[in-house]
């Protein structure tokens, strides 16, 4: 089994975990364009990184091993986005036996001007 | 723009640095609904390599339910996605003949709403349900006066 940020998904987002634990970087590429006349990232993009950077943060807690399924996203879009590096910092809600709830902030500029937040609800199915 | 085309197909031609790789097909339904038809790209496989992320599917939901806000637009405009909501019942397989089905359900104060799903093409399965919420034009100059500004 690969880990998460050696997949094709990952690959394809060029996403990476930083040092920082709750840190990750999406470098921008043209195909993560959605409007291609204001250059703008695809909506879709950055809410398969929220939900990426969710499933990192929850296998960096239970190991690379852990049976995690992502039930459930839910992303607002808070500021219009351009062709650049996409930051997410994630935050453990809550990590039960059976659920992990994960945070995740989107910046581009400063984390300071969040261009997209989301809550991502993961279940997590213990070893047998 | 061909006059039977999709107009979110306009949008999401070959050209499209995204979306030309998945070769998708967008049949309107009615007056209110969009189906796109597309196999799953090996490039969204997750760490079993079999399945896609569950990222693929939500990128979809995004693409195919604002197609279909696009599709309500009395002119073509800028559209933005506002909030996204995804249920992940199942996984997809990769290179697996699914489909998007997103319906139309109102505009009000330039803010359009769509639901959606995507389905499995072989038994109709449902993979994962969506809820998207769309803003209506942006500060950004109408995209026909773009188009034609940059040729």
């Amino acid at each position: 089994m690969t880990t998460l940020f050696d997949t094709p998904v990952s690959n394809w987002l060029v996403a990476e975990q930083l040092d920082e634990k709750d840190r990750f970087k999406t470098t921008f590429q043209n195909h993560h364009l959605g409007n291609i006349f204001i250059k703008s990232l695809h909506g879709g993009v950055t809410g398969a990184m929220i939900e990426l950077s969710a499933e990192a943060a929850t296998r960096r807690e239970l190991g690379e091993a852990a049976d995690l399924m992502i039930t459930t996203s839910s992303i607002d879009y808070l500021r219009v986005t351009k062709d650049a590096d996409l930051h997410a910092r994630t935050s453990i809600v809550r990590m039960s036996r059976r659920l992990s709830v994960v945070d995740v902030i989107c910046w581009q500029d400063s984390e300071e001007l969040p261009i997209a937040r989301g809550v991502v609800t993961i279940k997590v199915t213990p070893p047998e | 723009m061909n006059k039977t085309q999709h107009p979110a197909e306009y949008l999401f031609s070959e050209g499209h640095p995204l979306t030309a790789s998945m070769k998708m097909k967008f049949i309107p339904v009615g007056e209110n609904a969009l189906r796109v038809e597309l196999s799953a790209p090996d490039s969204f496989a997750d760490r079993d390599n079999t399945h896609t992320h569950s990222g693929f599917a939500t990128l979809l939901l995004d693409t195919v339910l604002g197609s279909c806000a696009i599709g309500k637009l009395e002119k073509m405009q800028p559209i933005a996605t506002i909030k996204l909501t995804c249920n992940h019942l199942q996984k997809i397989e990769v290179r697996e003949p699914i489909y998007c089905l997103a319906e139309w359900k109102g505009e009000e104060n330039s803010v359009s709403y769509v639901s959606g799903e995507i389905r499995r093409q072989s038994n109709d399965t449902v993979i994962s349900t969506a809820i998207g919420t769309f803003m209506i034009g942006t500060a950004s100059r109408p995209l026909e006066e773009k188009t034609v500004n940059s040729k």
